[in-house]
């Protein structure tokens, strides 16, 4: 019975990883997932958001024993859902200290019930910024190859020094993405501060008025535009001169049709960016940069 | 659904705005012939809309009675009559357009109405333009959802929970479920995101 020195290692190590981080993972329930939890900051709890979607309060398990959570926010966007536990029942896990390169080993640490699961594998893809689906921009696209255990959705994705790189969700065609650790922080934050994510607002009510043939050619627009109705007061558009009766034709240099896309070009940012509108207000046509504020 | 009365004094001036609204296939639901009268048809109607004209100042008292009661009016005014749109506006008139005119104008300038814009005559006689103007006070869109319900909307767009939204508007958290429950229901969607959305495109939030 001989083992080799390096094999022994190696299982120690993944040993003293998964140890250092099992008190901060928790396993999550509500009545339509199971999925897992760590601790950000604080109380604070990070998982994922898609399950959790219109829920109050979920239960979080750790050690057998079960308790409620608060949901403080559900941000579908991201995919991110910070919750208040009654109780800090852990350590809060750090970022990572280095940003994650292909090929980087990685363990997703995840939690069935009151059992702690591991998936060891590998970072597949870090490429640049990154829209999801629901039209958050993420600083990066991170594809992780590796399988997730039952229960693992929302588990932190942790290098070898145990730092969170992300956060593991299911995306389409079986990938699993990584939420990254930047975008957990920026959410935990806004929580921490506001009690909310913030989200981008523009302080404008606008209806879609639809083009004839020739109001199309006259103004150079597609089947519709966009009219402010109401501006709020005090807001960013009110403040970049927005008024009632102004036509928007397009933003960010794209034309928009319906309100809802406006919202999603608000909403795939945060305050304190710039939102550039293509204004025309009689025969005058003109640009106007918006600074986004915070939606309260 | 917006419920038109047709409003005058003498019968064959409503006949012609009847006429006018059965061009386009709307039946007014009610019609009177005296402001008095007013007060009984707006017992019964849900979202109402006084057609009225088309001589100054006949028209001017209808006006007057249906804008004090916070109902839009649309005003239709012969040629001679036109020089009063300017009073007429400064006491609320929704829409002006010149008699006689197109039913498909009328049509539009009703929808307008509807969204919470004005229509006013255009500089060329006979070329109303419909002018972006304020939804004033006492002109409230057409919406599907109650002035409670869209400040629901608005702080579940700015992200918060039931309870955050139950603690913010002072009720409890029951109350602001029945809400969501109703909201979900009248823009037919499941999700919070899918409401926050729906109510975007219906132009009822601000964005």
């Amino acid at each position: 019975m001989s083992q080799s020195p390096l094999s022994s290692q190696i299982d120690a190590e993944r040993s003293a990883i998964l140890n250092r981080v099992a008190g901060s993972v928790l396993a999550v329930e509500t009545p339509r997932a199971r999925q897992s939890a760590f601790f950000w900051r604080g109380g604070l709890l990070v998982t994922a958001a898609e399950a959790l979607e219109g829920a109050d309060s979920v239960r979080i398990l750790k050690d057998g024993s079960r308790s409620e959570a608060e949901l403080l926010a559900c941000d579908l966007r991201t995919d991110i859902a910070v919750l208040r536990a009654a109780e800090t029942l852990g350590p809060a896990l750090a970022p990572a200290a280095t940003t994650p390169r292909p090929g980087q080993l990685i363990v997703v640490a995840g939690r069935a019930r009151a059992d702690l699961s591991a998936s060891f594998g590998s970072v597949q893809l870090n490429a640049g910024p990154w829209t999801t689906r629901r039209g958050a921009t993420l600083s990066r696209r991170l594809l992780l190859d590796v399988r997730l255990a039952p229960g693992a959705e929302g588990a932190p994705v942790l290098d070898l020094e145990g730092g969170v790189l992300a956060m593991a969700v299911r995306g389409p065609l079986n990938q699993v993405i990584g939420i990254p650790a930047d975008a957990i922080e920026a959410a935990v934050s806004d929580v921490a501060a506001h009690g909310r994510i913030a989200q981008g607002y523009l302080g404008v009510r606008v209806v879609p008025l639809a083009l004839g043939l020739q109001a199309r050619q006259r103004l150079n627009a597609g089947r519709a535009v966009l009219i402010v109705a109401d501006v709020a007061q005090p807001s960013p558009a009110f403040d970049a001169g927005l008024e009632i009766g102004d036509l928007v034709l397009a933003v960010d240099g794209d034309p928009v049709q319906s309100p809802d896309r406006l919202l999603g070009r608000i909403q795939g940012k945060r305050p304190g960016e710039p939102l550039l509108l293509r204004r025309r207000r009689g025969a005058a046509i003109d640009e106007l940069t918006v600074t986004l504020g915070c939606r309260s | 659904m917006v419920q038109i009365i047709v409003a005058a004094y003498q019968a064959e001036v409503r006949a012609a705005l009847q006429s006018l609204l059965e061009a386009e296939g709307v039946r007014a639901a009610s019609e009177i012939d005296a402001p008095a009268a007013l007060g009984r048809a707006l017992a019964e109607l849900m979202e109402p809309l006084l057609l009225t004209g088309i001589r100054w100042p006949e028209a001017a008292s209808f006006l007057e009675g249906a804008t004090g009661q916070g109902i839009p009016v649309a005003l239709l005014l012969e040629e001679g009559s036109l020089d009063a749109a300017h009073p007429a506006f400064r006491r609320g008139a929704a829409a002006l357009l010149p008699w006689p005119t197109a039913s498909a104008l009328l049509s539009s300038a009703l929808e307008a109405i509807g969204y919470g814009l004005r229509v006013v005559p255009g500089t060329v006689p006979g070329q109303p333009a419909v002018r972006h103007a304020a939804a004033r006070a006492g002109l409230t869109p057409r919406t599907l959802l109650s002035a409670r319900e869209r400040a629901l909307l608005e702080l579940v767009a700015a992200g918060l929970g039931n309870k955050a939204i139950a603690r913010r508007l002072g009720v409890s958290i029951n109350t602001v479920k029945y809400h969501l429950g109703s909201i979900f229901a009248k823009l037919d969607v499941r999700t919070r995101a899918e409401a926050v959305s729906a109510a975007a495109r219906g132009g009822e939030l601000m964005l």
